[in-house]
């Protein structure tokens, strides 16, 4: 009987306050939406990535070595592993290589390319659907190419080497899990072996062999790469030199390294899409709470009536809450549904984004995750609203909520307040009832701070991309000029300095292998620190005399080094004493990075071959034309292999992760504009809605239409507009400590990408007129009824 | 006050009628009616016969569906709603049954609000509320007070302040002391009858006899028609008693000698109606 009467009272009030209601489902619905999708990419894509790995049986390690170096001795350091559980060798051809990506842009890569014929039990190639037979002069290329490259089957391919040119026709697409990755630019090409024979013969310098490892503790593989590329070729300067000079290829990526690459941008776009549901979900729990409390009070007298009847305050909370649950579940069910039926075109855009095919189904675990951890916050919130039932005796529940002797004051009397009639009516309904304001304030605020953080992280790399550019790719000059001959490094410098195009220029090396304290480090080397440009420097300062050297934050960390530290720097056999000076920041080479001055290099290796000048122009824009200009021999004097254009390759590469912020940021957006509306309707209409029959009297008393609406829109306005600025403002502040966080985990410990004030200006002013535009149309409620209707109601 | 002055509200044909689930229901019916200047005018009637619907439509709260309603000789009739809310400010002043003072705002306030409609100027509107709310009796602490934290009494003579605030050509009163004991109710037709020998028009609707007692003409209306009219003035002419040596009575006298005819004349008149 209590129950069945609990679950009239519920249904009849949904009834009444349809409106209402439908404003809350759409709140809890968006909620839940944004949430699914979070919960979905967070479980799935990695899940999704692990099942393609185990699918093709992906190695824990696997090391591509030129066959220039490689000698079966090196072999035994893994074969001999009492933890090793799988290894197999094979002939590749593997060499740096430049391709055309995605719209003429250039790719610079480690092409690593073996033959469809060979047994492998490991790294299987898993061909996409629409590949057709290979043949002599055909390819498979990673799924890569395709979706960030715009290549198909049936295009021509061409890998350049210097003057050389290989040509091969597209055949198709593979899965690649570990070598499909922009980030780490090593792929796997498969031809026909008679193809691959063909190329080793054409380019012998190219054959390599590539080993492909498994252990019984995956975890293993990244401390065995290091110590393979650190010690293999302990005592072969040679070989040594040739890694270092680029002549011989040494990579050994671990599963997880590779892992880490491939999902990263799923996991911090998980993080952002949760974060966002939190905070809709957040203002869905103060709307929540807001329409209790809104509901007890005008529903005060009756709550007297059956308190005097004899119904406990339970009984009565009973009925709330189950409006509550009924609502938030109607919300939470079509939410996640609206989720799942969005995760396809997510899916395909993170697809786009790693070439990691993710199809996902039905996620029962984050709808379970969702519709109750949704249910269960909203009954505890709403069951909190109703606490003061428990407080409040049946007389004063049909006093309208006033206790006898209540002397509340009179704030902000007519006669002192010196402003327009509805402003001060306004004023003294804001002083009044401040929770309103506050509510509206606080949700307002959330939904700009979560749109200003989005609007920032497209503004960074989407539109300003330099920081992004840096950040991710470390120091990145506008061209890398590389000549033939290393004694012609200082003319080519000389001449490019004098160049009207180019705003400085400096000789550059970087990647080459060296020893710090024993462990393998990659060096970053120019004549002047103080022509760089990017973020590279995260505390101290670069060094600048032979003796100084900075490393590295996260290999600081790794080694427990600090500015002030001294440490020994090895390369071949020399061996030299260098003050730490400061940290830097980079994601290239895992973190492995050791920066010192090119008079700092000489003192460990004396014949450094000089081959690349850093150059930075005037007009970044003419970067293309400048080095087509410059490898068509038109700007120096002396020969050079290449200009490499390092704006145009970072864009090609890291462009997508624009496109999907761009995507991100528009949806936050339209988000943070529906929830902007729908507090506004969801406040203003039950205050409308509360206050029809003073509206009604105010008609009567001879109060314009326009009067009204004044002091509607001056009541709840404000606050909107206070909390659009306050979120814009906060996120805009808050938004480089965010971003921070995100790229700590990758080695990027100060990250400089700060909101745009224009844009943030121009987001606040946008979502406060929203809230006005907002505001007059539920005010709308004021206008169509007459004074008759409302004093008669 | 002489019947050659042109009336203050004049309607003819006035018809309302309201549709309530497909039923027409017509309240008020051809009504032709005059409101003169400085007369306490009184409408009554049985449940149902149009009294409020009359009040509200002769003030512009309401529209007619027909007809004509004439204030000052300008037709209220296809007013905006902006229209009628600026002449209603002005020109008239509302008491109704439930009092209607605005909960939010202290009785003072109330008063001001309906006061800064029409004036700018918060210290003459101050002034004025002051010594309205003086002669209502309601002492300035009470007068901070919220509605809902003073008595039915205090509010509605709040109300009545309200009302004159800004010296109204009409002041219509809706069952005024229809919520109010007896006591209360009497201090609010003790005020109305003050602001009447002031020369304030008021428009009564009630269906109590010693409220009724307090106007100068009674209006009966019959399925929202004027049934009758009594204009109680004259039918005090002739009632002064003559004394025992044929010199006047005293005022007392006279007094109640006007009292009883007026009520006589009143009672006579009601019976006939159907009251």
């Amino acid at each position: 009987m209590t129950v069945r009467r609990t679950l009239l009272l519920a249904r009849a009030a949904l009834r009444r306050k349809r409106g209402q209601t439908a404003v809350l489902i759409a709140f809890v619905a968006l909620a839940a939406a944004v949430a699914t999708l979070g919960l979905a990419v967070s479980l799935g894509y990695t899940a999704a990535y692990d099942r393609m790995a185990a699918q093709a049986n992906v190695p824990h390690l696997a090391i591509v070595e030129s066959d220039s170096i490689y000698a079966p001795a090196h072999l035994s350091r893994i074969a001999e592993r009492p933890d090793l559980t799988a290894l197999e060798t094979e002939a590749v051809f593997a060499a740096g290589a430049k391709t055309a990506f995605s719209d003429g842009g250039d790719l610079t890569l480690l092409a690593m390319i073996v033959s469809d014929g060979q047994e492998r039990s490991m790294d299987r190639v898993e061909t996409r659907p629409g590949a057709v037979a290979l043949r002599y002069g055909a390819v498979y290329l990673p799924y890569m190419f395709q979706v960030a490259g715009d290549y198909a089957v049936g295009d021509q391919i061409a890998l350049s080497r210097g003057e050389d040119l290989v040509e091969l026709t597209v055949a198709g697409f593979t899965d690649e899990a570990m070598f499909g990755s922009q980030l780490y630019q090593l792929y796997r090409f498969v031809v026909t072996a008679d193809t691959l024979a063909g190329l080793l013969e054409r380019f012998p310098d190219a054959r390599s062999t590539l080993i492909a490892a498994q252990f019984s503790d995956p975890a293993v593989a990244g401390a065995v790469a290091l110590d393979y590329t650190s010690h293999v070729l302990d005592g072969d300067q040679a070989a040594m030199d040739a890694v270092a000079s680029g002549g011989a290829v040494l990579r050994a990526p671990d599963w997880e390294e590779m892992r880490r690459g491939r999902v990263f941008f799923a996991d911090i776009l998980a993080v952002i899409t949760m974060t966002f549901a939190g905070l809709v979900g957040a203002v869905a729990l103060i709307m929540i709470h807001f329409r209790v409390r809104a509901h007890i009070d005008d529903s005060m007298a009756d709550i007297g009536a059956l308190k005097a009847l004899g119904y406990t305050s339970g009984q009565i909370a009973a009925g709330l809450v189950l409006q509550v649950g009924l609502v938030t579940a109607a919300g939470a069910v079509a939410g996640t549904v609206a989720g799942h039926a969005a995760l396809p075109a997510l899916a395909d855009a993170l697809s786009a984004q790693s070439a990691l095919t993710w199809r996902p189904g039905f996620d029962w675990a984050a709808a379970g995750i969702c519709l109750g951890g949704i249910l269960a916050v909203a009954l505890a919130v709403a069951a909190w609203a109703c606490w003061r039932l428990r407080r409040l005796p049946a007389l004063a529940a049909l006093r309208s909520g006033l206790e006898a002797h209540d002397f509340k004051r009179d704030r902000l009397p007519l006669r002192r307040l010196r402003v327009r009639l509805p402003l001060a009516l306004a004023l003294k309904a804001v002083v009044r009832a401040p929770a309103q304001g506050v509510t509206i304030v606080v949700a307002v605020a959330a939904a700009a701070f979560m749109a200003t953080a989005a609007l920032a992280a497209y503004h960074n790399m989407g539109l300003e991309r330099e920081n992004f550019y840096q950040v991710v790719g470390g120091e990145v000059p506008d061209i890398v000029v590389e000549v033939a001959a290393p004694a012609d490094a200082p003319a080519a410098l000389a001449q490019l300095e004098a160049r009207p195009e180019v705003r400085q220029a400096a000789e550059y090396s970087n990647t080459f292998r060296l020893r710090l304290n024993g462990e393998l480090t990659f060096g970053l080397v120019t004549g002047d620190f103080d022509k760089f440009e990017g973020t590279l420097l995260y505390r101290g300062r670069f060094p600048v005399h032979p003796n100084e050297a900075a490393l590295a934050a996260r290999q600081a960390e790794l080694l427990g080094l600090a500015v002030g530290d001294e440490v020994r720097l090895a390369a071949g056999g020399a061996d030299e004493a260098y003050l730490v000076t400061g940290l830097i920041q980079t994601m290239n080479e895992s973190g492995m990075v050791t920066a010192l001055t090119s008079a700092g290099l000489e003192r460990i290796w004396p014949d450094h071959p000089w081959t690349q000048i850093a150059v930075y122009l005037e007009d970044v824009d003419a970067a293309a034309a400048f080095a087509d200009r410059l490898e068509a021999g038109q700007v120096l004097s002396v020969p050079l292999l290449g200009a490499l254009n390092l704006r145009e390759q970072a864009s090609s590469q890291l462009d997508s992760y624009g496109t999907i912020m761009a995507g991100v940021a528009g949806v936050v957006l339209v988000v943070a504009a529906a929830v902007t509306t729908l507090v506004l309707i969801g406040v203003l209409g039950t205050a409308v809605r509360r206050q029809r029959r003073p509206f009604g009297i105010q008609r009567a008393l001879g109060f314009t239409t326009r009067q009204l609406v004044a002091e509607v829109v001056a009541t709840y306005w404000p606050a909107a507009a206070l909390g659009a600025v306050l979120g814009c403002a906060v996120g805009g502040v808050g938004f480089p400590p965010l971003i921070g966080l995100m790229f700590r985990s990758l080695g990027i410990y100060s990250v400089k990408m700060a909101a745009s004030v224009p844009e943030t200006a121009l987001l606040a002013a946008g979502l406060a007129a929203l809230a006005l535009a907002v505001a007059l149309a539920a005010a709308g409620g004021v206008r169509r009824a007459t004074a008759y209707t409302l004093v008669s109601d | 006050m002489t019947t050659d002055q042109a009336p203050l509200i004049q309607t003819e044909k006035l018809s309302k009628t309201f549709s309530r689930e497909g039923v027409q229901q017509h309240v008020l019916r051809n009504l032709d009616l005059e409101i003169r200047e400085g007369d306490f005018t009184v409408v009554m009637g049985s449940s149902g016969a149009g009294k409020s619907t009359l009040l509200y439509a002769l003030s512009g709260i309401d529209t007619p569906t027909l007809g004509e309603v004439r204030f000052k000789g300008r037709s209220l009739v296809g007013l905006s709603q902006s229209e009628l809310a600026r002449f209603r400010r002005r020109a008239c002043g509302f008491v109704f049954q439930q009092i209607n003072l605005l909960e939010t705002l202290s009785l003072f306030d109330n008063a001001m609000a309906a006061g800064l409609l029409v004036s700018k100027d918060r210290a003459a509107v101050a002034a004025r509320a002051d010594e309205l709310f003086e002669r209502v009796g309601i002492d300035p602490a009470t007068r901070r007070k919220l509605p809902a934290q003073t008595s039915g009494g205090e509010a509605q003579r709040a109300a009545v302040v309200r009302a004159l605030v800004n010296s109204p050509d009409v002041l219509f009163a809706d069952e005024p002391t229809g919520a109010l004991d007896q006591a209360s109710g009497t201090a609010v037709l003790d005020l109305l009858s003050a602001v009447r020998a002031e020369g304030q028009t008021v428009v009564m609707v009630t269906h109590d006899l010693k409220s009724a007692r307090r106007g100068d003409r009674v209006v009966y209306l019959r399925d929202g028609q004027v049934a009758g009219e009594l204009d109680l003035r004259a039918a005090l002419a002739g009632a002064v008693p003559a004394g025992r040596d044929g010199a006047d009575a005293g005022t007392a006298a006279k007094a109640e000698a006007a009292r009883a005819a007026r009520d006589d004349a009143l009672r006579s008149f009601l019976i006939e109606m159907g009251w």
